[in-house]
């Protein structure tokens, strides 16, 4: 529904930058193939996970440099939409933060943001792999039946999280996860 | 005026022709150049004829008007410009297909894309970003919305310096 609300707003014979936070796939990129776009595939929970992060262990620093190594983005590159899909459940509400206002220093006035979060207490241990089947559907490639606990972020946090977007819809799905889709009113985050 | 009955002209019964004698491994390698796993080469490779790479390479590969096919023991350190460029193997560097780039389900590819036809196979493990714009719609007016040539960088695995940033356009 989030998708389908995002590509409504979408142009085909326009060019888009687009930054998609998951693991990269094939039905994916013949989606938006049809949009004559440049996808950015960043796989960021995977990128978290050779740096460290979600071993069980001691986590490493989450700082800026973190963040440019694991996106590392030139100056000025600015991205029409960015897909988080459901990756933001799996950060603390201040690494969720610093995250959201790094991305917006990637963002222009009007920039789609689309997240997933989750309305239960419990999640699947790692983040699902969604396969676009069309702008109406998405399958799970890989949901793991191990669950986790997480920030568990209420409206009001998220609310916080995105000061710098406005909600442009919201939709509840019938697996428990609530999609938004926000657009950047632009900030004072530009690098 | 038609002889219906007139006996059609008879058509030899089609004789057994011996069937074609397989493709050796040596034939499809006298088709294109194959650069052998145990072989490294450190520069910039041109050519004439398509290429196989099961071998190193690091530096840039230029052989845009043939196909270039990295095998699963291939390990490239370099930008590739080919017609049709499949990735089995380990690919840091950004590719440039004149027609398409094709990830299998073995590659590893850090690097940005750009060709007019991009497959990946599940499995595939690829980061960086990927331009599907063909030359046709690249010369149409746009939605542009990226200041010049800046935009994602080739990411680069720990421990391993970025791809050369030669080439045109790492811009997203």
């Amino acid at each position: 529904m989030g998708l389908d609300a995002l590509v409504r707003e979408l142009a085909e014979e326009s060019r888009y930058a687009i930054l998609d936070l998951g693991p990269a796939l094939g039905a994916n990129v013949d989606f938006w193939s049809g949009f004559a776009c440049r996808i950015h595939f960043a796989d960021l929970y995977g990128s978290l996970a050779e740096a460290g992060f979600h071993a069980g262990g001691e986590e490493p620093l989450w700082d800026s440099a973190l963040l440019r190594r694991v996106l590392p983005f030139e100056p000025g590159t600015r991205f029409d939409v960015v897909l988080c899909w459901d990756i933001l459940n799996y950060l603390t509400q201040e690494q969720v933060t610093s995250l959201v206002a790094y991305l917006a220093g990637f963002c222009k006035q009007g920039t789609y943001l689309f997240a997933q979060f989750w309305l239960s207490p419990r999640i699947p241990a790692r983040p699902i792999t969604f396969k676009i089947v069309d702008r109406e559907h998405l399958r799970y490639a890989n949901r793991d039946p191990e669950t986790r606990s997480w920030a568990f972020f209420q409206p009001r946090d998220i609310n916080k999280i995105m000061e710098d977007f406005r909600v442009a819809g919201s939709f509840l799905l019938r697996h428990g996860i609530q999609e938004y889709l926000f657009v950047y009113r632009g900030g004072s985050s530009q690098p | 005026m038609w002889k219906k009955s007139e006996p059609e002209a008879t058509v030899p019964p089609p004789q057994p022709q011996p069937a074609p004698p397989p493709r050796t491994s040596v034939q499809a390698a006298r088709e294109r150049a194959v650069i052998g796993p145990s072989i490294e080469i450190k520069g910039d490779l041109t050519g004439g004829e398509d290429l196989q790479i099961e071998g190193r390479i690091e530096g840039k590969i230029d052989l845009r008007r043939h196909n270039v096919i990295i095998g699963k023991s291939g390990r490239v350190q370099a930008d590739i410009y080919g017609k049709v460029i499949t990735v089995d193997g380990e690919v840091l560097g950004n590719l440039y297909g004149e027609e398409q780039i094709i990830l299998r389900q073995s590659s590893t590819v850090r690097g940005n894309l750009t060709a007019p036809r991009v497959m990946l196979e599940d499995g595939s493990n690829f980061k960086g970003s990927i331009d599907m714009t063909s030359k046709e719609s690249a010369a149409a007016p746009g939605h542009e919305t990226r200041p010049g040539a800046a935009g994602p960088k080739p990411p680069a695995p720990a421990g391993t310096a970025a791809p050369p940033a030669s080439g045109p356009g790492t811009g997203a």
